[in-house]
């Protein structure tokens, strides 16, 4: 067409930005390798380099080789499996946590499956590397498949621009702020392990504070991204700090997770047979870490030290992504607080690896039932998929969560038929009454089975449950003495529980039996009365500092000021608990806001936690802080609402502002910052080479030497060594001697057997205490070594252990041989 | 599904980023690369100072733990009497992790309620992760129960020791008590 008008200036495009020529544009049109970018090609690189190093058991360059293995084992498979479609609308974290719950628990049954089908085949060892390796192909394969079958959102290019973006200089910040925190937390246990002080630790315990305190401010200004990422670092950071003391496996529960585990790879494959434990039974601890550590090569103890955390630091996350499903992010932060401060997190949990596992498999378990964008079946399936890999991982995690999941569904038929009645005499019914529901009897049903299955019939390691639960009821009727752990004296539902002597006497009292039981066919030393006589002392509280120094001359009683910090944490703990699920029950806007069965599930958290307390032998048998961390997982967000709601009368601006200080001073207080400041308090084993936890559980380079040269004595297995603390740190786990046959009993004085080998380990040589655990508490007592030594020959010293053994009558003289 | 609204960040755009996070898009990170360069330096330097860098290392590499460990061979086979003071073998092990070479010179003794008693001595230079074998011969002449048998290292705590029964009389007068040097394998393993 024709037009006389003059021409319109034309707007001439900008020429393209000139950038360097890419690799692939050098390649004919036809070549393959243009279809795929360079990360694919990287990694095929990579996954060559993983699987030539261990089919050729070829050794790979310290801390690159294990990071290799660890992004071929996990962090590929996990993000092949993040950009499938399998999660629908599921955001950022909800679909890492998917992902990384999915990867675990696929690594769990794929070394299961091997174990029992291999040997079949004639592959005895199925758990070795070359088979390990072949394993990880076939997931990682089999995950670029389902892929290619399910496409999910993929970071591409614009992505990948957006999220360079997404740094702001606030937001580097407060990710240089948790990063440094991770990095001073290594350094400061590192220096803490060599005697060089606690500085860098305090240090990162203070910057991890301040980015805390950054992240509060900042929130409208960074992206989600951003805040979960900090808050990751943060809770690895925490992680390190504990998992990271000692050079050797450090810690109670975890001298026997390590056990399992050096058994599983030392014969090559998992069998509940090989140790009829419960312990044995948690493939988290068996098979799990035998497959990193076949990938990994790094020392045995590293696997638990580091890698576990860099998988359980997770969990905090999915808790924020958890509370992100009906609070605002504040709300989300401080819940992720009150998760990370709690003392079990970053005092225990490194310790108790399988539990970590098995928390974050309830953090996806809980994320499933509250997904409202998937259909009800497919929340169900996941749920009890979710449920079996907790139990798979964690027994008592498994029985906890399941108590749970059987109150929150009582609670909802109860209050659903009352609603219905009342509904049903006035008006229409409300729509969640009809609306089906994730907790059904159908799952609780199943996972019940689930658990039932593994425990009892797969494994037979469930047998504790029984004699517990017939424990807590004859103890409930009382047939027999109720139990209660010394931590129970922090609940507001029991304050006074037995003083430390008096734990001391009943154990006394129950060794005393068991001597006279025993003594027919077991030769006890003798001992003088005051031998059997056993005191309890305090465990001894760092010295004031000279912050604490100045508060002390100015009236400020330092010592009693700590313990009441920490007392009112706990309380205002529980307080806001309470508080909040008053505050869901008072105010309709409220419930509105949260999930229904949320709702019920925080209900059965707290409900599962008053059994625990109240019902005799559970805090002692399950420990009620680490039940109280894995409801945290379900309501800690009702404890920021519960905060807000005590704090409402102070206004809709200062409420907030006392609730998140509150939980900053409770983090300040429970990772030791403060109580290191000032001194007077018990020292943490993340801040000192002293206290409780030092002297229980840190393995000291000669204790080693000592556990070593007992390996190669005779009449040492199956059960004749004696020691105190935690005795399993002297469990024989090299691979040619590690055994589920061994068992090393108390030290405890009246329990020193004519036979043993009694190993006297550091703390006993530099404190002169020791301490006996019954009952779910730890009491320091003066050992009588000076006894010990008059009647036993000294038989091996290094200055850190000293081991005795008595001598036995017609042995006749040394000899060589 | 129901993500709440109030409180949240500012308005998130599609990659999840918020607006409130583009204010200062031109000027920023120009201050990383420069803070990031002086944290480099500053690092660099300090390693070039010899006080400083003990730090680092303290900071990331194990340090070796520095004792020595004194131990029977055949501690199920120590003997718990001696009734004529018969001569017999004597095997034990010193092990050096002191990190450095040292001579250790072992004397081992008797001692009862009467006193104390030298059997036999012996020294060897050891070097950094090695063990010395000792195999000796001792007679212990002891008169009175218990007798206490022990190996001590001069200039070092530690002390491994065995307690014998006396069960027969001895006369005075055929104790020794002049020290009697080990004899016997000594030899040196790493």
């Amino acid at each position: 067409m024709r037009t006389d008008s003059p021409a319109l200036p034309v707007a001439t495009p900008p020429p393209p930005p000139s950038r360097p020529a890419r690799w692939r544009e050098y390649l004919s049109r036809e070549h393959p390798w243009r279809e795929y970018p360079w990360p694919v090609v990287t990694s095929v690189a990579l996954v060559a380099v993983v699987n030539v190093a261990v089919l050729a058991n070829l050794p790979l360059p310290p801390f690159i080789g294990p990071a290799i293995g660890f992004w071929f084992i996990l962090i590929q498979p996990v993000y092949l499996l993040h950009t499938t479609g399998l999660w629908g609308q599921a955001r950022g974290a909800e679909r890492l946590g998917y992902s990384l719950a999915g990867v675990i628990f696929g690594l769990m049954l794929a070394g299961l499956a091997a174990d029992l089908v291999l040997p079949v085949v004639g592959l005895e060892r199925p758990l070795d590397p070359r088979p390990v390796v072949l394993l990880a192909d076939l997931i990682t394969v089999g995950l670029y498949l389902l892929r290619r079958r399910y496409p999910g959102p993929r970071p591409d290019r614009r992505a990948i621009a957006a999220v360079k973006a997404a740094i702001t200089p606030l937001a580097g910040r407060l990710l240089a702020g948790s990063g440094l925190t991770v990095v001073l937390a290594i350094m400061g246990a590192n220096r803490l392990n060599n005697d060089a002080g606690d500085l860098v630790s305090l240090l990162a315990l203070a910057l991890g504070v301040l980015t805390v305190i950054f992240l509060l401010l900042w929130r409208h200004e960074v992206t989600e991204t951003v805040i979960m990422v900090s808050l990751y670092l943060l809770s690895l950071a925490l992680l390190l700090m504990t998992s990271l003391r000692g050079w050797y496996v450090t810690g109670h529960d975890i001298q026997t997770e390590y056990q399992v585990f050096q058994l599983t790879q030392a014969n090559g494959r998992w069998e509940i047979a090989n140790f009829h434990n419960a312990y044995n039974a948690c493939l988290s601890i068996t098979i799990l870490p035998t497959e990193l550590a076949d990938i990994l090569r790094v020392d045995g103890p590293y696997i638990y030290k580091v890698f576990f955390q860099l998988i359980f630091a997770v969990c905090p996350v999915l808790v924020y992504a958890i509370a992100r499903r009906y609070w605002p992010v504040a709300t989300a932060i401080l819940a992720c607080v009150y998760f990370i401060s709690f003392p079990t997190f970053f005092t225990d949990m490194p310790f108790i690896n399988r539990q970590e596992i098995g928390l974050l498999f309830v953090a996806v378990a809980v994320l499933t039932i509250t997904n409202g964008s998937w259909d009800i079946i497919r929340r169900r399936l996941t749920l009890i998929a979710a449920c079996v890999a907790v139990e798979m991982s964690h027994y008592s995690s498994m029985y906890i969560f399941l108590g749970i999941l059987a109150i929150a569904w009582v609670i909802e038929r109860v209050l659903a038929l009352r609603k219905g009645r009342t509904s049903a005499a006035h008006a229409e019914p409300p729509p969640w009454i009809s609306v089906p529901r994730v907790i059904g009897i159908g799952t609780v049903v199943a996972v019940g089975v689930v658990t039932i299955g593994w425990g009892f019939l797969a494994t037979q390691s469930a047998g504790a449950v029984l004699t517990d639960a017939k424990a807590a009821v004859s103890g409930l009727l009382g047939h027999s003495a109720a139990a209660r752990s010394g931590n129970v004296s922090y609940s507001i539902l029991f304050g006074k529980t037995a003083t430390p002597q008096e734990v001391l006497n009943d154990y006394t009292k129950a060794v005393l039996k068991i001597r006279a039981a025993t003594s027919g066919d077991t030769s006890y030393l003798e001992q003088p009365g005051e031998v059997t006589r056993i005191k309890a002392v305090a465990q001894p509280a760092l010295p004031l500092t000279s912050a604490g120094r100045l508060f002390a001359d100015a009236g400020v009683p330092v010592a009693g000021l700590n313990t009441a910090i920490r007392l009112a944490a706990a309380d205002a703990e529980q307080v806001f608990v309470a508080a909040g699920l008053i505050a869901f029950a008072v105010a309709r806007r409220f419930r509105k806001k949260v999930g229904w069965e949320f709702l019920c599930l925080g209900i059965g958290a707290v409900l599962m936690l008053a059994v625990v307390t109240i019902v005799p032998d559970l805090s002692v048998d399950y420990g009620l802080l680490r039940v109280f961390q894995e409801a945290l997982i379900m309501i800690a967000p009702v404890v920021v609402t519960g905060s807000m709601a005590i704090f409402r009368p102070l206004g809709v601006t200062w409420a907030p502002r006392v609730a998140a200080g509150v939980a900053v001073a409770i983090l300040i207080s429970t990772t030791g910052l403060l109580p290191q400041l000032l001194g007077g308090y018990q020292a943490q084993l993340n801040l000192n080479n002293s206290g409780q936890y030092y002297d229980s559980y840190y393995t000291h380079p000669q204790e080693v030497a000592g556990a070593t040269w007992l390996a190669w004595q005779n009449g040492v297995l199956p059960a004749n060594v004696e020691a105190t603390h935690a005795s399993t740190r002297f469990l024989f786990t090299a691979p040619g001697h590690v055994t589920g046959q061994q068992f090393i009993e108390d030290a405890f004085p009246p329990l020193l057997r004519q036979r043993a080998w009694v190993v006297i380990d550091y703390s006993i040589l530099h404190t002169g205490l020791a301490t006996a655990a019954y009952d779910g508490d730890i009491i320091p007592y003066r050992y009588p070594l000076l006894f010990l030594s008059q009647s036993s020959n000294l038989v091996y010293d290094n200055g850190g252990v000293e081991i005795y053994r008595k001598g036995l009558p017609k042995r006749g003289h040394q000899a060589a041989g | 599904m129901n993500q709440p609204d109030e409180d949240t960040a500012a308005p998130q755009d599609s990659a999840g980023r918020s607006e409130a996070a583009d204010g200062d898009a031109p000027s920023r990170r120009r201050w990383w690369p420069i803070a990031g360069a002086v944290v480099a330096v500053a690092i660099a330097a300090s390693l070039l100072v010899p006080a400083s860098r003990h730090q680092w290392a303290l900071s990331i590499i194990r340090q070796p733990a520095r004792y020595t460990a004194l131990s029977f061979r055949y501690a199920w086979l120590l003997p718990t009497s001696n009734p004529s003071s018969r001569t017999f073998p004597l095997f034990f092990t010193i092990r050096n992790e002191q990190g450095h070479t040292l001579n250790y010179h072992y004397i081992i003794r008797q001692s009862d309620a009467v006193g104390s008693q030298t059997l036999s001595t012996g020294a060897q230079a050891i070097t950094s992760g090695a063990t010395w074998f000792v195999d000796t011969k001792v007679r212990p002449t002891c008169s009175v129960s218990p007798c206490r048998v022990e190996v001590v290292l001069p200039g070092h705590a530690e002390t491994i020791d065995f307690i014998l029964t006396v069960t027969g009389a001895v006369r005075p007068h055929k104790r020794k008590p002049a020290a009697r040097h080990g004899h016997g394998h000594h030899s040196s393993r790493s």
